[in-house]
């Protein structure tokens, strides 16, 4: 090493440690956004589907689109994904369809994240069991989403919006419609184009068919079989269910919410099993209360739901589930869920697929709607991208 | 052994293959995470969500062509992995229409101007405040090797110690002076051959 060079170094250093102060670099990923780089399309997603949304991510014109994918997938998480109890949330879903009920009526308000903010319904609709079968190897029929969904003012990407959001599952018939009264400023902003083009259609309804597109195990199987690890993740929410119980109690859990759910658990059963139930909840500081209301009627309520950092889904959470000794869970309810203040309500109802709710015919008949068949769009826009992507994987140049 | 388990073991030689060779581009990526993202954010502009889908668009292509990168060393992954960014970024360039205004423009005497003055004087705060020479500056650092950046960015701009720096590379102390005096004369190269299209060529 000369003298030269040493003396060049340290001029460099010097300034380097300018720079340093005066340049400002683009902000460092955070682990979350690292891990979104790896976050690859689940077994149950098509690739066509997977390829269509990477081509609508790219295209930020559909922005709305992936704001109503969050609803349904936050409408649906409570139900699918309740703290990784696997087991137990199948259950729930089978069993809170009693006999008599097919149907799963839930009604929501003010739930959402991210600054989009949604109300309104969810029916689930289930096949009628045939004698003596399984309830757990029924499959869904139908889902219909009825959802309004509005912007968080402060929201850097979803003020503005406002807009209303139907869709239903049907396998063979899967159609979403949207009406939107105003997009998100940042999207008028980002593409004043499209948005000029594309906003008057929007605003008189859009109807996108999407058949074979959302369907996969959720028709196909049973509730029971459904690879629930496979759903979106889901916010940190935990429920009584999964609260770290040991597996000595864990058996007794079990034992509590198949009985209230058959609805056979009365008196001293009923009461140890409760006991169980609130040692768990004891350790992890939850409070459970049940309340006789009469009439076989028990309502089970669980407040106080830890107040950590990482827990704001829970805070200040509470969970409220009926029993009806004889009949099973006719409700559940969840209040105070997530960052605004949301409410989630689910009854038994006694529902079919023939529900006018599940017609699109209703949104062609004005006239007015456009229709697009989204299928057909999404593998032309994937068939693109494929070609241009196949074109830049280059090799090592 | 009968044709049958030589078959299986030749079978599960080759997936294990696959997964080792899989954890190790993974491994690769990681490590080269920011270093990309960096690079990506600078060359769109500073759209670091924009980044972000690119630099998910990148972790696909790796997969997709995961198989046909077993023959390239560890050594040289993150330069396969830069020219595939590099490739996505002018295809992003292209769906827009044209080069985004508010990506660093390369300027290859003004670069070279620079790397000199680099070396032999106490460049003035006044200077750094001009886009021009921000520009070069930018484009230079974020094409140094992920090493070079992990020392350069992690010393000068988030202030690290040569400890700590020690401790992420897993190597000495007296390992970090000397690769950061590396480091830094690969900065003033990299100033002095500052490709005009600020390493996007083709």
């Amino acid at each position: 090493m000369t003298r030269q060079n040493d003396q060049s170094n340290d001029c460099i250093d010097r300034n380097l440690r300018m720079i340093g102060q005066h340049l400002t670099l683009p902000e460092e990923p955070n682990a979350s956004q690292r891990a979104a780089w790896k976050r690859r399309p689940s077994r149950t997603r098509s690739m066509p589907l997977y390829k269509g949304i990477t081509f609508m991510k790219t295209h930020k014109t559909l922005t709305l689109g992936m704001s109503v994918a969050a609803v349904l997938a936050f409408a649906l998480l409570p139900f699918i994904t309740i703290g990784g109890g696997k087991v137990e949330a199948s259950t729930i879903l089978a069993s809170l369809r009693q006999a008599t009920c097919n149907a799963l009526d839930i009604t929501f308000s003010d739930l959402g994240d991210d600054g989009v903010i949604a109300n309104g319904q969810i029916i689930v609709v289930f096949e009628r069991n045939g004698q003596g079968k399984s309830p757990f190897d029924a499959p869904i029929t139908g889902i219909f989403v009825d959802a309004s969904v509005v912007g968080e003012l402060g929201s850097k990407e979803a003020a503005g919006l406002d807009a209303r959001v139907q869709a239903s599952l049907m396998p063979g018939d899967e159609w979403i419609y949207i009406q939107s009264d105003r997009l998100p400023d940042s999207l008028a902003k980002e593409e004043p184009v499209l948005v000029a083009l594309f906003g008057p259609m929007v605003q008189n309804g859009v109807l996108l068919k999407c058949t074979g597109m959302l369907r996969g195990d959720l028709f196909d199987e049973g509730v029971g079989k459904l690879p629930l690890e496979e759903l979106p993740s889901s916010p940190p929410v935990k429920t009584w269910i999964s609260i770290g119980a040991e597996e000595t109690t864990e058996a007794a859990i079990e034992n509590l919410i198949q009985g209230m759910l058959r609805g056979d658990l009365k008196g001293a059963d009923f009461d140890n099993l409760i006991g169980e139930l609130e040692q768990v909840v004891r350790e992890e500081q939850v409070s459970l209360n049940v309340e006789n209301r009469g009439a076989g009627l028990h309502v089970l309520r669980l407040t106080d739901f830890p107040k950590e950092k990482d827990a704001s889904w829970t805070k200040g959470m509470i969970v409220e589930v009926a029993y009806q000794e004889g009949k099973g869970v006719p409700w559940a309810r969840v209040e105070h869920v997530g960052p605004y203040d949301g409410t989630l309500h689910i009854e038994t109802a006694d529902v079919s697929t023939d529900n006018p709710k599940f017609n699109h015919d209703r949104f062609i008949s004005d006239g007015r709607t456009q229709v697009f068949d989204l299928d057909r769009l999404l593998n032309i826009g994937a068939t693109l991208q494929s070609a241009e992507l196949e074109h830049v994987g280059g090799s090592k140049d | 052994m009968t044709s049958s388990s030589w078959v299986a073991t030749v079978q599960a030689d080759a997936c294990m293959s696959v997964a080792e060779n899989r954890r190790r581009v993974e491994a690769a990526f990681d490590r080269c995470g920011p270093m990309l993202h960096r690079y990506v954010a600078v060359r769109v502009g500073g759209d670091t969500h924009l980044a972000d889908d690119l630099l998910q668009q990148l972790w696909l292509q790796i997969n997709r062509h995961g198989s046909g990168c077993e023959r390239i060393a560890d050594s040289e992954l993150e330069y396969w992995f830069k020219a595939v960014a590099r490739n996505l970024i002018r295809a992003e360039w292209r769906r827009r229409g044209s080069r985004p205004t508010t990506v660093p423009i390369a300027s290859a005497e003004l670069a070279a101007e620079l790397a000199d003055r680099f070396t032999s004087e106490r460049l003035s705060p006044e200077l750094l405040e001009s886009k021009e020479v921000r520009d070069q500056l930018l484009l230079a650092i974020t094409g140094l090797s992920n090493e070079e950046q992990v020392l350069i960015v992690g010393y000068y701009f988030c202030h690290r110690s040569h400890a700590a720096l020690a401790g992420e590379l897993g190597i000495s102390k007296r390992a970090v002076e000397g690769r950061l005096y590396r480091a830094r004369a690969a900065l003033r190269d990299c100033l002095r051959e500052l490709d005009p299209d600020g390493g996007l060529h083709s």
